[in-house]
Formats: structure tokens, C-alpha cells, sequence
């Protein structure tokens, strides 16, 4: 049975206002409004609808408003009411600029920045915060910029405060050299064209020196007090629910500190010294949340302790290690510099992701509120670019039983089994994540991680990755391939835990490929242990190739004999985990056809 | 123009539009919204247009007079119009050019704000309104009030009096601002801030404030079981200064901070619960000359 059924094509005309009322209903707001209580959700009140289709009004309506051919221009420099008479982007530009709108984001972004840009040269200066620009583009039609000064005598406040207080509450471009120095001048971003810009200037001073003033009575009541005097009334912060107070969190980073400078120092890689001043910075590292300038600019935590630690005369390491250990705060930001900031900086963030692991609070989907893949994210860089050895299973162990969570009793039990497996799984996302962003590709990333060490040790992890990738790109990288995967296919099926007994051979392939083994493992191993990944690779590749092949051609390894068949998977395991143990396992290899 | 006459011009501009000229409320508060002419009259589908000065104390804000630009008692000039008029930006703007102020010579500003008080359970979405970089208003949807989702959307007109008249008077400091000739803000106020910054911060009785943060919130869970919905509120008030007293000596720690405040937002809560049934019974009397609405508690017939 069948039938056919004629639907009349429709005009554009009058299929368009079913599509643009869903499109504008269904753009969604991290935050919307009603303005009428009658449920439409927007950003924010709609009160005009524009919308042409060729010379003619698509009869579109949005909660009682019906589209026109008409839009407005800038709201006090022009007032009037444009009439748009077709669909033409060009056109439609072009008459909200007579009437002092630049409707083109771009163009506006250009523009507003062309104008700084100019008012910033003479003195040497330039923009620093392409997303302050952003913002900026989007709260203004018209754009123009002002050159304004502030009172010298201000200076002596911490830089890092007076751009705060410029950028956060004020939106304005602090003038800096691009030495880093502050000028006692800064720009502001005019909605207008620039005439009687006088007053506009004298205006937009007087604010700022009000900011400023307000942040000088900061800087000099927070002062009064030493920051080490204040770690004691952390008593009074709480942390996460249940997790104490940020006293407490003080103690833990103290001890995964110390607990991280001395696997640390075990390797050379910091000295006593380092871990002492570690402790210290530590020790102070939360303090300024305490200050009335960190309640007034979050933003400036750390950065503030650095500033008192300072003024408290507090060694310069221990006080720029105090700044450091909130870094990276963001994707793009660079991590601790010093080796003190880095050890403090991994301790907060090893105390953060156990805490919220510990009370469930784990990253689903878009949701991170803690944002523990920022952390993760800053573990990992900080381990990779300090080249720091550590075992990720180690700390977490350390780190989960610091929490005053568990009773002796349930701790082995909850955290070797369930917490520590479940960080680590998280790790293992964020690791494959990164390096795909990275740029490599999935299955090499896949075959690392897959290593019989793991990423245990994150640096370690990445190094192998480095090394996997380069020779990748090498003639043997194919034959390297096969060996470990043919070896792994079958070695798999080895159920025994014995080792290889040569009174088992029978055929000469097994006697030469043991040999080969034999003579060449050492050397291998010598070559791993001193992470020379790829020479180690490519000496597995050329003893292997040619008595692995052989050996498949000539060996029938499913035999009836149980012994010499397991002895035959042994032997195959062996040479497999030579190299899947400890540098990557290959069989998660996909090779181009 | 004087601070006095920058109150009158608002009070003139805002009667003529035809706003009732409320006056400031008896009980200390952080905010006009606090004014049950703005927290209470916000509830419900009646409709209100209303302004009024508001003293807010702000125990926090204290800076013993020091400081050009901070205050722990200032003024605000609230005005609160429901439902929400299509054109209520232009409205706004006309108000400052009442105030003589030329907006094609100043840099105006809407900034993207979203509003929140905690203790209010009330949160909306506006704009904080600058001129030349002074924000001087706050231009808020009020969203939900006292935990209630609103409907009609109510404005919500904040301005801050000692701003705007710095900027219309062009000063640098509050304390210099001409409040009449002959008298400056500071001739009338200084000695307060320097009084109240010491009360504020060191000399408060604390324990005693402790102890009538519990009586207030025990009267008004008293009051709240009679359905004396409007004393109550005036408790909510009292609890609301007396926590930000207790701020102010810094005797709150983080944790109980967040349950104190939770404590006053409940209390607040019950109040516009108790609000709404109460003008509900009544048949919404400001409703007279609209006889049907709908209202999330259904079709509703007021009385003729």
C-alpha cells in the first residue's frame, strides 16, 4: 500500500516568523529575565523587533511586539527612529552609523582599540587584557576613548591593586611602560564622540581616586596586622562542609608540603632549605583572606599576601610563593616560577581535589564548580615543567588521609579501593583530554597511558608520550608496531604466573628469540630506566623484528602439550612487556590501512 | 543644585509621574528595598508606583569619617514601579535631565548587573547606571522577592543620593557637599560617622546583640503563627540590623555567617507568604480598577 501526499511548498515570507520566533526564544542566558511576568525569558527586555525579508516586514511577533522596519539609533546622540527599508547587512550598518552606532562587533573591537592604542603610545604603553577589550566592545555603540590621570601619590599602593580596582569595578586600561611600570594615568572607554570630553575626564578622575583611596585605607588598616598573626582566626573560615575550617586546610597543605618536598628532596630535586621556606609559605598562604583588601577584590588573593608577607619582612622566596600557589588561575595563565611556589601551589590543589572527591562533589559533564579540572590542569603543567617525579597514587593516599574524614579502621579500605582509583580515573581523563588538545593523537595517547607503569608519574607519563610520538613518525615505527602487538595478542592468553624454562623449547625459533631476549634485555632496561625512550625503542625494534616474525612462521604455539604451549605464551609475554611495561603499550595502535 | 534640592526635584519628578511620596521607614535597614513599601508591596498582582528617601545603614562601611567616598549611614532615593512600564529606561533618563543633568554632554552608561540580597531571598536583573564612570544607580527586574517568584515584574530605581550630588556638585568628597547654603554634609553628618564608626566596630555590645538577634526572631516566628504578617516584618528588620551589627564587630565567622543569613531570608520568606494570603483575603484591593487577574494562585474575582 501506498500513497502520495502533495505539500505545497510555502512562501520564505511567511515560513520565516515560525523560525525566527524559535531562534530567539531559544537562545539561552547563563541568567534571563521576565519583564512582564507573562514568562518569556530573554537577557533582557525586548523592546523592539526589526526584521525584513527583501523590501518586505517578516510578520514575526514576539511576546506582543511585532517586528517592523524600524530600529534606533545611539540613545543620546541621535534619539531617532531608523527606517531600515530592505534586507541589505550592508545597508542596515551603514545607517546605525549615521546615527552613531557601530553595529559590527569587530569593527567596534578595532575601533575602540585603535583609539587606546593611540592615546597609550606616546608613553611607551600598550593593552594588556584582551578580555577587559572584550567586555568593553559589548557595553558601548559609539566608541572613543578618554586619556585620564590619577594623583602620583597613589603609587606607593601595590600596582597589582590599582590595576585591580581600575579594571574590576571601573572597566578602565591602566597606562603601563612595557617595562611593567605604572603611570599615574589611565584610559577610559567613552560611549560618545569626544567632545566635552573635559568634563567627562574630570568625572571619570574623581571616581577613581575615590577607588583608590578607599584601597590606600586597605592597604594601611591590613597592614597593622601581621599576616602570621592571622592564620590562627582561620579558625573562623570554614572550608567545604565537614572539611573544617581553612585553619585546617593550612594544616594539610603544611603537610603535603613536607610531604612533597622530601620525595622531592629524595631525588635531588630540592634542597632543605627550599623544603623549610616551603613550609613557611605554607604556612601563611591563606592568611590574607582575612584582609579587608582581599574581601573588597577577590580577585588579588595571593597577590595580597604576597604584598603583606612583604611588609611583614618574610623572606622574599617564601612571600612570592605565597602569590604563586593560586597559578595557573586561569587556562592560559603561567604556573609558579619558583620551585617553593610550585611544591605550595601542588599541595592547594592536591588538598582541593581530595576534599571534593572525599564529599562526592566530582565534575559531571559542563558542571565544575570547584573547578577541579583547572586544578588537575595546574598539577599537571606544574609537574611537567618542573620536571618533578612524583606518584600520583602516593599523594592522593597521603593527601585523602590528612582530611578528617575517615577513622583509622575504614581508611585503607575507602581509599585504596574507591577514592584514590577514582582520582586517578579523573586524571586519566584530564591527561587524555590535554594531549588531544595538544595536538597528539588519540591512540598514541591512549597507548601510554596504557603502559603497565600508567601515569603514575605524570612526568614520566609525558616524557614517554614526547618520545612515542616522535617515533612515530619514524620507517621502523609500523614494524615496531606488529612486534608488540603480535606479542600481546597472544601473550594475553598465558595463564600462568610462571617464567620461561628453556627445557621446554623445542623448535629453533624459540631458542633464538630467548637468546635474543637474553642478550639484549639489559641493555633495553639500561636505556629506560635513563628514559632514553627512543633509543631504547629502536634497539626493541631491531633485535625483535626479525625472530618475533620468525617465530610466527615457524612455531605452532597452540600445541596439545599444556607445558610447552604456556611455556610459549611466556616466552611472548616476556618480550611483549619488555616493552609494553614501562613505555607504552602498542597494541592500542591503529594503523592507517 | 543643593542636596536638598536634588531630594525635592526627585520627589517633584516622581509625583508627577504618580508615584505615591512614601517616607522612610522607622526601623534601621541596609537598603530602601528593606522598606515594606518595596519588599512587601513588590508581592502579589496589585499594582504600586511609589518613591521615597531611605537612610540606610551599612555598620561595615564605617570608615570614621576618613574617607572621601565611604559612609556607614548614607541616603538613598528608592522608587519602585509595578508592573514594570515598556519605556521605564527613558522614564529613568528623563528624571536625570530633571536633575539638569545634560546627557548628550556626559558619558551615560547601562552596565549589566544582576542583583542579589541574600537575606531577602530577592534577586533581579538590571543595570548599574554610570555617569562618566560614577555609578549612581541601580536599575533592577526585580525576579523574586522573600523566596516568591513575581508576577507582574516590579522596577526597582536605587539612586544614590551622595553620588549624584557629587557628581552634579562636582566635589571629591561627600563631607564637602553643599546640603543647604550655609550648611555642608559634613557639618551635618561627620560627627555620626566618627560616633557610629566607634560604636560600630569596637564598642557594640555583643553578647547583647546575640541575645536580641534571638528575641527578634522569636517574636516574629510569634507573630507569623497569628498571620500579623506586617508587625513580623518589622522584626525581619531589626534581626537584619542586629546580624549587621554583629558583622561589624567581625564576630561572625564564615559558617555561621551563612546560617544567620539564612536565618533572617527564612524569616523574610514567611513574612511575604504571610503578605500574600493576607492581601489575597482582601481581594487585592489596589486592584479595584482592574477587575480580573490572573495570578499564579489562579483567577482571583476582587470585590467591586
Amino acid at each position: 500500500m501506498f500513497c502520495n501526499k502533495k505539500i505545497e511548498g510555502q512562501e520564505t515570507l511567511y515560513l520565516l516568523p515560525d523560525i525566527l520566533g524559535e531562534i530567539i526564544k531559544g537562545i539561552s542566558f547563563p541568567k534571563s529575565m521576565k519583564w512582564k511576568g507573562n514568562h518569556l525569558l530573554f537577557a533582557r527586555p525586548i523592546r523592539s523587533l526589526l526584521a525584513i525579508f527583501g523590501d518586505k516586514v517578516v510578520p514575526v511577533e514576539i511576546d506582543g511586539i511585532k517586528a517592523n522596519k524600524y530600529t534606533f539609533g545611539h540613545p543620546f546622540l541621535s534619539e531617532k527612529k531608523i527606517e531600515v527599508p530592505k534586507a541589505d547587512g550592508n545597508l542596515y550598518k551603514q545607517l546605525l552609523k549615521q546615527e552613531k552606532v557601530v553595529v559590527d562587533v569587530t569593527e567596534r573591537r578595532e575601533a575602540v582599540q585603535t583609539k587606546i592604542a593611540q592615546l597609550m603610545s606616546p608613553y611607551d604603553a600598550s593593552i594588556d587584557d584582551e578580555d577587559l577589550l572584550d567586555e568593553v566592545t559589548n557595553l558601548i555603540e559609539y566608541p572613543n576613548a578618554i586619556e585620564c590621570n590619577f594623583d602620583e601619590e597613589f603609587l606607593d599602593i601595590p600596582a597589582d591593586v590599582i590595576e585591580t580596582a581600575m579594571k574590576e569595578h571601573q572597566r578602565y586600561f591602566p597606562m603601563k611602560k612595557r617595562d611593567g611600570k605604572l603611570l599615574a594615568k589611565f584610559v577610559a572607554v567613552l560611549n560618545r564622540s569626544e567632545s566635552s570630553a573635559h568634563t567627562t575626564i574630570r568625572g571619570n578622575e574623581r571616581v577613581l581616586k575615590a577607588r583608590l583611596s578607599d584601597a590606600r585605607f586597605f592597604w594601611k588598616e591590613d597592614k597593622k596586622i601581621q599576616l602570621e598573626k592571622r592564620v590562627e582566626d582561620l579558625k573562623n573560615l570554614s572550608f567545604l562542609e565537614k572539611l573544617g575550617s581553612y585553619y585546617d586546610r593550612t594544616n594539610r597543605i603544611m603537610e603535603l608540603s613536607g610531604f612533597i618536598a622530601h620525595t622531592l628532596i629524595n631525588v635531588n630535586a630540592l634542597t632543605i632549605d627550599d623544603a623549610a621556606l616551603a613550609k613557611r609559605a605554607a604556612f601563611l598562604c591563606k592568611a590574607d583572606l582575612l584582609t579587608q583588601m582581599v574581601s573588597e577584590f577577590p580577585s588579588l588573593q595571593g597577590i595580597m599576601g604576597k604584598e603583606y608577607a612583604g611588609w611583614d619582612g618574610e623572606e622574599p622566596a617564601v612571600a612570592l610563593a605565597i602569590a604563586e600557589h593560586y597559578m595557573p588561575r586561569y587556562a592560559t595563565d603561567n604556573i609558579p616560577a619558583s620551585k617553593i611556589g610550585a611544591v605550595v601551589g601542588l599541595s592547594d590543589k592536591f588538598d582541593t581535589i581530595s576534599s571534593c572527591f572525599a564529599l562526592g562533589l566530582i565534575p559531571t559533564g559542563s558542571q565544575d564548580p570547584y573547578s577541579l579540572r583547572r586544578h588537575a590542569y595546574g598539577i599537571i603543567r606544574i609537574l611537567e615543567e618542573h620536571g618533578f617525579t612524583l606518584e600520583l597514587k602516593d599523594v592522593f593516599h597521603r593527601s585523602l588521609s590528612l582530611l578528617p574524614l575517615f577513622t583509622k579502621a575504614d581508611s585503607d579500605h575507602i581509599l585504596h579501593e574507591k577514592l584514590v582509583p577514582d582520582i586517578k580515573g579523573f586524571f586519566k581523563d584530564r591527561l587524555f583530554q590535554i594531549n588531544i588538545e595538544r595536538g597528539y593523537r588519540y591512540d598514541l595517547v591512549n597507548a601510554v597511558l596504557n603502559a603497565g607503569i600508567e601515569f603514575d608519574d605524570i612526568y614520566n607519563f609525558l616524557q614517554r608520550l614526547k618520545a612515542i610520538a616522535n617515533i612515530s613518525q619514524e620507517k621502523w615505527w609500523p614494524e615496531l608496531v606488529t612486534v608488540v602487538e603480535r606479542t600481546f595478542n597472544i601473550g594475553k592468553k598465558a595463564n600462568t604466573t610462571g617464567s620461561v624454562n628453556e627445557n621446554l623449547f623445542r623448535d629453533t625459533e624459540e631458542y633464538t628469540l630467548w637468546d635474543m631476549y637474553k642478550k639484549a634485555e639489559a641493555d633495553i632496561r639500561k636505556r629506560i630506566d635513563e628514559k632514553k625512550y627512543e633509543e631504547a625503542s629502536e634497539m626493541y625494534c631491531n633485535i625483535f623484528a626479525k625472530p618475533v616474525h620468525a617465530f610466527f612462521d615457524k612455531v605452532f604455539v597452540n600445541v596439545e602439550d599444556e607445558r610447552v604451549r604456556n611455556n610459549r605464551l611466556l616466552l611472548l609475554r616476556e618480550i611483549n612487556e619488555l616493552y609494553s611495561k614501562k613505555i607504552a603499550d602498542l597494541s592500542q595502535i591503529i594503523m592507517p590501512n | 543644585m543643593t542636596f536638598q534640592e536634588i531630594i525635592l526635584k526627585l520627589q517633584n519628578y516622581w509625583a508627577d509621574y504618580g508615584c505615591v511620596i512614601w517616607q522612610p521607614y522607622d526601623i534601621e535597614k541596609g537598603a530602601g528595598t528593606f522598606n515594606p513599601a518595596t519588599f512587601l508591596k513588590a508581592l502579589g498582582p496589585e499594582p504600586w508606583k511609589c518613591a521615597y528617601v531611605e537612610p540606610s545603614r551599612r555598620p561595615t562601611d564605617g570608615r570614621y569619617g576618613e574617607n572621601p567616598n565611604r559612609l556607614q549611614h548614607y541616603y538613598q532615593f528608592q522608587v519602585v514601579v509595578k508592573p514594570a512600564p515598556d519605556d521605564s529606561q527613558n522614564i529613568y533618563l528623563n528624571s536625570l535631565r530633571s536633575l539638569g543633568i545634560d546627557l548628550v554632554k556626559h558619558d551615560v552608561r547601562f552596565v549589566e548587573d544582576d542583583w542579589e540580597s541574600p537575606t531577602l531571598g530577592a534577586t533581579g536583573l538590571g543595570w548599574e547606571v554610570w555617569l562618566d564612570g560614577m555609578e549612581v544607580t541601580q536599575f533592577t527586574y526585580f525576579q523574586q522577592v522573600g523566596g516568591i517568584e513575581l508576577e507582574p515584574i516590579t522596577l526597582e530605581l536605587t539612586y544614590g543620593l551622595e553620588r549624584i550630588a557629587m557628581f552634579i556638585q562636582e566635589k571629591e568628597s561627600i563631607f564637602d557637599l553643599e546640603w543647604v547654603k550655609g550648611y555642608t554634609y559634613g557639618d551635618i553628618h561627620k560627627q555620626d560617622e566618627i560616633q557610629f564608626s566607634t560604636y560600630n566596630f569596637k564598642v557594640a555590645d555583643t553578647a547583647m546583640l546575640f541575645q536580641l538577634f534571638d528575641m527578634y526572631e522569636k517574636e516574629c516566628q510569634k507573630l507569623l503563627k497569628e498571620d500579623l504578617a506586617l508587625p513580623a516584618y518589622d522584626y525581619v528588620l531589626k534581626c537584619s540590623h542586629a546580624f549587621n551589627m554583629l558583622d561589624a564587630r567581625g564576630v561572625i565567622g564564615v559558617t555561621q555567617r551563612t546560617g544567620y543569613i539564612g536565618r533572617v531570608r527564612n524569616l523574610a520568606r514567611r513574612c511575604a507568604e504571610s503578605y500574600v494570603r493576607l492581601r489575597e483575603i482582601l481581594h487585592w484591593p489596589f486592584l479595584k480598577d482592574n477587575p480580573v487577574v490572573t495570578t499564579h494562585h489562579g483567577k482571583t474575582q476582587p470585590e467591586h
